[in-house]
């Protein structure tokens, strides 16, 4: 596949926009800081600029670029697997899992894990609960279609699985729902961040591995297969990869969507390509910027209004995906 | 080398039943018969895509259920009679993607694999569309890029479902002479299925016949426009 000069400078200012983006978010603030203080405050831990510096602001923005990065894989991989441009995380239903297990754990006081911890927990295991069923249906249904379609019904039967629960639910918990619904980016503490870092590099090599034959996928399965892949555990392995990445987030920021959806379309009309190599790189620095400008906007903007991450991707990307699509149709 | 061994082809009843056929390198089979006849169906159990309901096929002697799909793409190409969807696609792009068996790792083209694309294009006459969209090609473009990607494919077989169905008459004799210089001069299999009998040259061509009265597929070396209409077409 071809790598025009075009494809690589966009790249290389995309990923340029990270680093940028991270100093600002360190720097601005309640408090502004200057860059010395930055480094400085680093080898002072008690300080209380270490604590503003470090402890809030760095996990704060390195997870903004991971939920980006995360969900913007994750909805190209699944947009090339069913050939589906409407294709995201969230439609194969494994954020249902997520939100279903939190609910449980919120609204009645089930746990799989009985700890402070016990929301990031139970969206994990729902996450994962819910991709091993997808994965255990996509070894049985051959078309991508109907897998489509098993995905959206297991969502719909979990949202009115917690509608139902919501009825029942007394006001404290039903506020607690909805506010974890809404996403934040401050539930992770800087402890946590090594262990995120990990998980979504191991799942970004292996994707990277699969950029030749989600090149062909692109011409569909009977393509794919025609020219020698194993499709069935092609398929296992994108719906594993989207399962860590969606479960990772939404466990610990809550369903974030439209990312998934608005980024890697957005990207494959802006550079006008196919070639999996360039847009893999490109959901992953785009997909880091765009919520990491989201979240600068959450917090200049928190004096006035507070607004949730969730609120604000599908603002800013339902418009942009919608006058992409009138553009191209036009 | 192809061997049909009296198979039964279908989904859930048979469809057609053959004899025993050999389809040799170095000549063009065109496959004939009816709207709904089985030509598809054919090619797929073939390609290995759909299982027979009884007999062997066999590949190279080795029999086809014993090979794995990267073994059956390293010995036939198969183009498909409809073009996939695909939006921001190069036309080179999708022909490369037909080297994927041959590239490395993370498909990157090598001189050689490029030297070739670059003389499928030449033989076929695309060359001016290598940097076009494949959204942007007419049908019969289409057609002709979907074969230059078989060919990139580098099989000793190609089998193609209604190759000339969108090109002019121009174009047909064009590809199908094409064709026939790939079987003689590089010595491949070349099976396509065809409505079009006024195409077929007794002397250069060999017949797959399906008789949709008996409903079987038979060889012939040679036959006649007029055999051709006799068993394929039969008046009711």
């Amino acid at each position: 596949m071809t790598w025009s000069r075009s494809h690589i400078i966009a790249l290389v200012i995309g990923g340029l926009l990270i680093p940028v983006l991270l100093i600002v978010h360190l720097l601005i603030g309640d408090l502004d800081v200057s860059l010395s203080d930055v480094f400085s405050s680093l080898g002072n831990s008690g300080s209380t600029g270490y604590q503003i510096i470090w402890e809030f602001r760095f996990p704060r923005v390195v997870m903004a670029a991971i939920v980006g990065a995360c969900l913007s894989v994750a909805g190209l991989l699944m947009q090339t697997l069913f050939n589906n441009p409407l294709a995201g995380p969230y439609v194969l239903g494994i954020n249902s899992g997520s939100s279903l297990l939190v609910a449980l754990t919120t609204m009645t006081g089930f746990t799989v894990f009985q700890s402070d911890v016990g929301n990031i927990f139970s969206a994990l295991v729902g996450a994962f609960l819910f991709g091993l069923v997808i994965l255990v249906f996509a070894r049985w249904i051959k078309s991508t279609i109907s897998l489509l379609l098993v995905g959206l019904m297991l969502g719909s039967f979990t949202s009115a699985f917690i509608a139902l629960m919501q009825s029942k639910a007394d006001l404290q918990s039903l506020k607690s729902f909805t506010m974890w619904s809404l996403g934040s980016l401050q539930n992770v503490a800087l402890d946590q961040l090594p262990i995120i870092l990990l998980t979504f590099i191991i799942g970004l090599i292996i994707a990277a591995l699969i950029v030749k034959p989600l090149n062909n996928l692109v011409l569909g399965e009977s393509h794919t297969k025609l020219i020698g892949y194993n499709v069935k555990q092609l398929r296992i392995v994108i719906i594993a990869i989207t399962a860590v990445f969606t479960g990772l987030v939404t466990a610990f920021c809550g369903p974030i969507s439209f990312v998934g959806l608005a980024v890697p379309n957005i990207l494959r009309i802006a550079l006008k390509t196919q070639n999996h190599g360039v847009l893999l790189i490109g959901t992953v620095v785009f997909g880091a910027s765009f919520v990491m400008i989201c979240d600068l906007i959450i917090r200049l903007s928190s004096d006035l209004i507070h607004i949730p991450i969730n609120v604000l991707t599908a603002l800013i990307g339902a418009p942009v995906v919608v006058a992409i699509l009138i553009k191209k149709l036009a | 080398m192809i061997r049909l061994d009296n198979i039964s082809i279908g989904y859930a009843q048979s469809l057609l039943t053959t004899g025993s056929i050999e389809l040799q390198s170095g000549n063009v089979y065109i496959l004939i018969g009816k709207n709904g006849a089985g030509k598809t169906t054919l090619f797929k159990s073939i390609i290995g895509q759909t299982s027979l309901i009884s007999g062997a096929i066999q590949i190279d002697s080795a029999p086809l259920t014993s090979l794995t799909t990267k073994e059956i793409a390293s010995k036939i190409a198969f183009v498909p009679a409809n073009f996939p969807p695909v939006d921001y696609m190069r036309v080179k792009d999708f022909i490369a993607l037909g080297r994927s068996l041959h590239t490395n790792f993370f498909g990157h083209l090598s001189n050689k694999d490029e030297g070739q694309i670059q003389n499928i294009m030449k033989l076929l006459g695309i060359l001016d569309l290598k940097d076009a969209f494949v959204t942007d090609l007419s049908d019969g473009q289409r057609q002709l890029v979907s074969i230059a990607k078989a060919l990139a494919q580098d099989t000793e077989t190609i089998i193609l479902d209604e190759p000339l169905a969108y090109l002019d008459y121009s174009n047909r004799r064009s590809l199908l002479e094409k064709l026939e210089n790939l079987a003689e001069n590089q010595n491949k299999c070349i099976l396509f299925s065809s409505h079009d009998i006024e195409i077929s040259n007794p002397d250069k061509h060999q017949f797959l016949l399906i008789d949709p009265v008996k409903n079987e597929i038979n060889h012939f070396a040679t036959s006649t426009g007029k055999e051709i209409i006799q068993i394929c077409f039969p008046k009711n």
